[in-house]
């Protein structure tokens, strides 16, 4: 797939008007592999109780038995740097979810270690707390039709990158109290450097695809609310989405081949072959919000 | 490798090529005494272009030659009385007879056919003079140009590199993708050549129609195997394209209106016999219509592709002859101002062919090939500009000397230079501007080459040459000295050396012998086998499964060393007639290793990236198969049948658990028919039949769940560990010429086309994704949150493509 926006911009133009290429679900059985502990681990500093997620994999089309919960795992947080300990209990009442028993904290640049105990093997990942890129502002444009996008009310997120190569990003948005994963649009959502290629707009303005990425090419509604996290995150943990990315966008002409996404966690003991799939990533916040006028 | 051990290894070659061409010619080495040289042109005698390849057969002898791609022939006989047979496909055999009593020169202007439908008479000098059976050459395949003209077109664009596909052991990963593979070979690995200048990208329209205008192209020969000595840089084919010389007897103009694109050409004497010039353009049109649409998005719509290709000679004398031809084409895609997307090569040839006597025939070609890509987006205080360029100059002198009547020997050597710009991007966000500049990357690539062409006995004949190419990349420009690492993962950047203008950054140096003999069995019979090794210096990054117009060329370096082929191939040829209908029949099977693959971490960033380098891994590549072509040449029925077996594979540390794995291009069967019928003089109907295995792909097994996506994973790790449906298609044509008025020069021609007649869904590839969103959703579901999981398949084209195209010449 064409990992750069603005060149995913380009072929769809081409697809539309040349192709009479046609896509079509159908029925495969690739059989199931073996299952595997899965690490869901998004913490974030300063925001409140921080929850994270263990599961086993199941078969990728089990659309009817999704990710078996792991309940009897032991997990632990440490900031390498301070010290300071942070446990994470189970909560029966969401099988899978841990809860963090207090806020996490730490400075830029605090090293964080996660560590998982479960049947006998201690899996640990570390992550790095990057400094924060603020949003400045939220603003609502009304956009005439064009480029596929209907007639209508849209948001732009403002946000300047800080000087200095490196600093890696996660927008994600809610439309009225839901999260709006927006599968097809991670890779606008994900600017490194205010842009898509390091350093390339180093300490500018978020360009515009960045800005954009809150939208769908509908409308928003008159009432609507939007809620809107930006993430600053570390860049291995970019990478893995990145990664997440391509795979979940591989397809057309352009698609990369089918590759398994590489996480950061690993088995304590390297004698030991069973590792994690998944991602563990610290990160920081900065929220903001607007109803549609 | 140092230079030195190199230069000892190039001295001991040249001596053991000597003392071959004196040990088994033991006259050579005297004086040629008796002897003298008949030498000339062939061409035709309509338009007075040179006829490439055409026999010239002694009778008395029983032995012959054949013209090179100037045209030009030498044949050294003892003295006396012959009857020479000009012989070409698609013209009347000329005979002349000659007294040989000194050095003379010889010009043959061979009529055209007047028509196929005439059956013609076959007679054992023809067969006797034919190529496939003949020459120590083999995984050979030309097309000429009528017979391109034939094959079923989509949208009605004749298409060179569509009907390369067609020939055994060529494939392609599928609808819409550019280029085209060589016994498993990737994309990057196909030297083609325009009038001796290489073409980048041989696409437009993202892949789907070829570059070149077939109205200006004489000739299209694909060599797979054996790749002779002069000809060098990748590592799988030689696909030789060569331009018409234009017509120097009279004005032409011939052209084309058709669904997606015009074509018009012309070409005539600039002054008659002495020079004459050719000039052909194409452009699609449908674009025109957009300023008239309703619709503001349409009316934007900025999408066409053109080529211009012109090419004039000049005669100064019998021994001189300039040729200065160019290549211009360019597609373009755009909304208004907001959006431009384009990209195009360009190339320009100089040659000069020069006679130094009977028997030592010289060109010396001069070529710029350029091939660049822009991206642009611009809204008021934002924009977007990117930009990648690869440039080359270069100058080939060629000779081919004549030796004597057993002895051929081609020599001549390589000077191309490189200028790789891999990216600048200029963005401007709110006002503010930063450019990016990767650094150009230069590189030259030298070659020195020899090759003899052999005759040891009546039977047995062999050809053996070698190649010494030498890669420098030079500064300026920065070295990257990376860590090891587990492979499959992103290199640590050490330290970045600085190397200044011109001094080395990398250098390496390779002999390539090439080796092919051909053993006569009966008079139609030939068993053949060959072993060449090619090197390649310069790699086309490209991590996805159709190429991209911005897929990037890179040179080799401290981090990425040439790739290396080694083929060895063995062939049986015949020849035959059956039920008074003339056959031709190969079976040839090969074998290809290479060395030094390049393949790419997960998730590799290729464009616009400082350190690509870090981000590619280096493997080994394997390819195998069996060819089997039957064609049928003359009659009312023409055609052929194809059939492929094979397997390419790739071993790559870090991949697939270092098992080998099939490459995304290994297609195990491929069956191919071609046919044409030409009915009447009026009525002419062609068909092509594909059948080909499906491409492999990875399937993921299980399912990882992450912050509400759901991520393809396979438990094992494999890679291409499935295949996809099988890929056949029926394709249909029809030809009518209304009959000609005798008095006027207008002729015409409709050709009616319907690609995919059956509306076969052929897969492109097999996609796995969570469900998408409701085209009308209730509020509720305005949001993505399924986790529910669907394979997709894709296919590029899943209905018929109808087509009609006028023609005309006059």
């Amino acid at each position: 797939m064409i990992r750069n926006p603005f060149l995913y911009a380009a072929f769809c133009v081409f697809a539309g008007l040349f192709l009479v290429s046609c896509e079509d679900a159908i029925t495969i059985d690739p059989g199931k592999g073996k299952s595997e502990l899965a690490v869901d681990a998004m913490i974030t500093v300063d925001d409140g109780l921080q929850e994270l997620r263990l599961t086993l994999t199941s078969g990728y089309f089990d659309n009817a038995n999704p990710a078996t919960a792991v309940t009897e795992a032991r997990v632990l947080l440490i900031n390498i740097n301070t010290l300071d300990t942070f446990q994470f209990l189970h909560r029966p009442e969401k099988p899978g979810y841990y809860r963090s028993s207090r806020q996490i904290s730490g400075n830029t640049g605090n090293i964080f270690g996660l560590f998982v105990e479960y049947r006998g093997d201690t899996l640990n990942g570390f992550s790095r707390l990057s400094r924060p890129t603020k949003i400045d502002s939220l603003y609502q444009e009304e956009r005439p039709a064009e480029f596929g996008n209907e007639a209508g009310k849209y948001v732009y997120l403002l946000a300047r990158d800080s000087a200095g190569a490196g600093d890696c990003c996660w927008i994600r948005y809610t439309l009225n109290g839901k999260e709006n994963l927006q599968y097809n649009r991670l890779n606008q959502s994900l600017p490194i450097d205010a842009s898509f290629n390091p350093g390339a707009a180093d300490g500018l303005e978020f360009i515009y695809p960045v800005r954009n990425s809150i939208n769908t090419n509908k409308s928003y509604l008159v009432g609507d609310t939007l809620g809107v996290m930006l993430y600053s995150i570390d860049p291995e943990h970019w990478r893995f989405l990145k990664e997440m990315d391509i795979q979940l966008n591989n397809q057309g002409l352009f698609a990369n081949p089918q590759a398994n996404v590489r996480g950061n966690m690993s088995n304590l003991n390297p004698a030991k072959k069973t590792g994690a799939l998944g991602c563990f990533g610290i990160c920081r916040v900065s929220k903001a919000g607007v109803r549609i006028k | 490798m140092s230079i030195i051990p190199i230069r000892t290894g190039i001295f001991s070659c040249l001596f053991f090529f000597l003392t071959l061409v004196f040990i088994f010619n033991p006259e050579s080495a005297r004086s040629q005494t008796g002897k003298a040289t008949v030498s000339g042109y062939i061409k035709g005698a309509e338009d007075g272009e040179a006829l490439i390849g055409a026999g010239i057969y002694v009778e008395e002898l029983k032995t012959g030659a054949t013209s090179n791609v100037y045209g030009f022939y030498s044949l050294t006989l003892p003295q006396g009385k012959y009857t020479l047979k000009f012989i070409f496909l698609g013209y009347q055999t000329q005979i002349k007879t000659i007294d040989l009593k000194e050095n003379m020169v010889l010009n043959a202007e061979l009529e055209e056919e007047v028509r196929q439908t005439k059956e013609v008479v076959i007679t054992g000098e023809q067969t006797e003079i034919e190529a496939n059976v003949k020459t120590t050459q083999m995984g050979v395949n030309k097309l000429d140009i009528k017979t391109i003209n034939r094959i079923p077109p989509l949208l009605g664009e004749v298409d060179i590199i569509r009907s390369i596909q067609l020939l055994p052991g060529v494939t392609t990963v599928g609808e819409g993708a550019s280029g085209f593979n060589v016994r498993g070979g990737s994309i990057d690995q196909n030297l083609i050549l325009l009038d001796e200048a290489p073409v980048y990208n041989s696409s437009h329209l993202f892949g789907f129609f070829s570059v070149f205008n077939p109205d200006a192209v004489k000739d299209v020969k694909l060599v797979k195997g054996g790749i002779p000595a002069q000809y060098g840089g990748r590592i799988s084919s030689l696909l030789d394209i060569r331009m018409k010389e234009g017509n120097n007897k009279r004005l032409e103009l011939k052209g084309g209106i058709g669904l997606l694109s015009s074509r018009f050409s012309v070409e005539g004497p600039i002054k008659k016999e002495k020079s004459s010039f050719i000039l052909a353009g194409r452009r699609t049109y449908f674009d025109l219509a957009f300023p008239i649409s309703s619709d503001e998005q349409i009316k934007k719509t900025v999408a066409y592709f053109y080529d211009l290709t012109a090419k004039v000679n000049y005669k100064f004398d019998e021994k001189n002859t300039l040729f200065l031809s160019g290549y211009f084409g360019r597609d373009k895609f755009g909304f208004g101002s907001a959006f431009g997307f384009e990209w195009g090569n360009a190339t320009t040839t100089l040659r000069w062919n020069h006679i130094f006597g009977p028997k030592l025939f010289s060109n010396i070609t001069a070529f710029y090939s350029n091939y660049d890509y822009q991206l642009n987006i611009e809204s008021n205080d934002d924009a977007f500009n990117w930009r990648s360029t690869i440039e080359n100059l270069s100058f080939k002198p060629e000779f081919t000397w004549y030796l004597n009547d057993k002895n051929t020997i081609t020599f001549g050597g390589q000077i191309l230079h490189y200028d790789f710009l891999p990216g600048k991007t200029t963005i401007i966000s709110d006002g503010e501007t930063r450019v990016n500049r990767l650094a150009d990357k230069f590189a030259f690539e030298n070659s020195l080459f020899i090759s003899n062409d052999q005759q040891i006995s009546r039977r047995i004949g062999i050809t053996y040459g070698l190649r010494y190419s030498n890669f420098l990349n030079v500064g300026a420009g920065t070295k990257l000295i990376l860590a090891d690492t587990t492979p499959g993962i992103k290199k640590r950047v050490i330290e970045k050396q600085r190397i200044e203008t011109n001094k080395v950054l990398a250098g390496f140096n390779n002999l390539e012998p090439r080796f092919s003999i051909k053993y006569e069995l009966t008079e139609n019979t030939s068993l053949k086998a060959s072993y060449n090794r090619m090197a390649q210096y310069i790699h086309l990054l490209s991590n996805t499964q159709a190429s991209v117009p911005l897929d990037v060329w890179t040179p080799s370096s401290n981090n990425i060393m040439p790739q290396i082929g080694d083929q060895i191939a063995l062939g049986y040829f015949r020849n035959f007639s059956f039920g008074g209908q003339e056959f031709e029949f190969s079976a040839e099977t090969f074998y290809k290793e290479m060395q030094n693959q390049i393949d790419y971490i997960d998730g590799a960033d290729l464009l616009l990236n400082q350190t690509v380098e870090a981000e590619l891994m280096s493997g080994f590549g394997r390819a195998y198969g069996l060819e089997l072509f039957l064609k049928k040449r003359k009659g009312k029925f023409t055609g052929w049948i194809s059939y492929t077996l094979a397997r390419s594979e790739r071993q790559v540390a870090g991949i697939n658990n270092r098992d080998w794995y099939p490459t995304r291009f290994d297609k195990t069967h491929n069956l191919y028919l071609v046919g044409n019928y030409e009915l009447n003089e009026r009525w002419n109907f062609g068909a092509n039949f594909i059948f080909s295995s499906g491409v492999p792909g990875t399937f993921p097994t299980n399912r990882i769940e992450y912050q509400g996506f759901v991520i393809p994973h396979n438990s094992d790790g494999l890679r291409n560990n499935y295949r996809l449906p099988a890929y056949h298609r029926l394709d249909i044509s029809a030809t009518y010429e209304p009959r000609a008025n005798e008095n006027r020069k207008w002729k015409s021609s409709w050709t009616f086309g319907l690609y995919n007649v059956y509306s076969r869904r052929n897969p492109f590839g097999i996609y796995f994704r969570q469900e998408v969103p409701k085209e009308n959703p209730t509020p509720a579901e305005r949001v993505d949150q399924s986790s529910n999981t669907e394979a997709i398949r894709f296919s590029v084209l899943g209905i018929p493509v109808p087509a009609v195209t006028y023609n005309f010449t006059f």
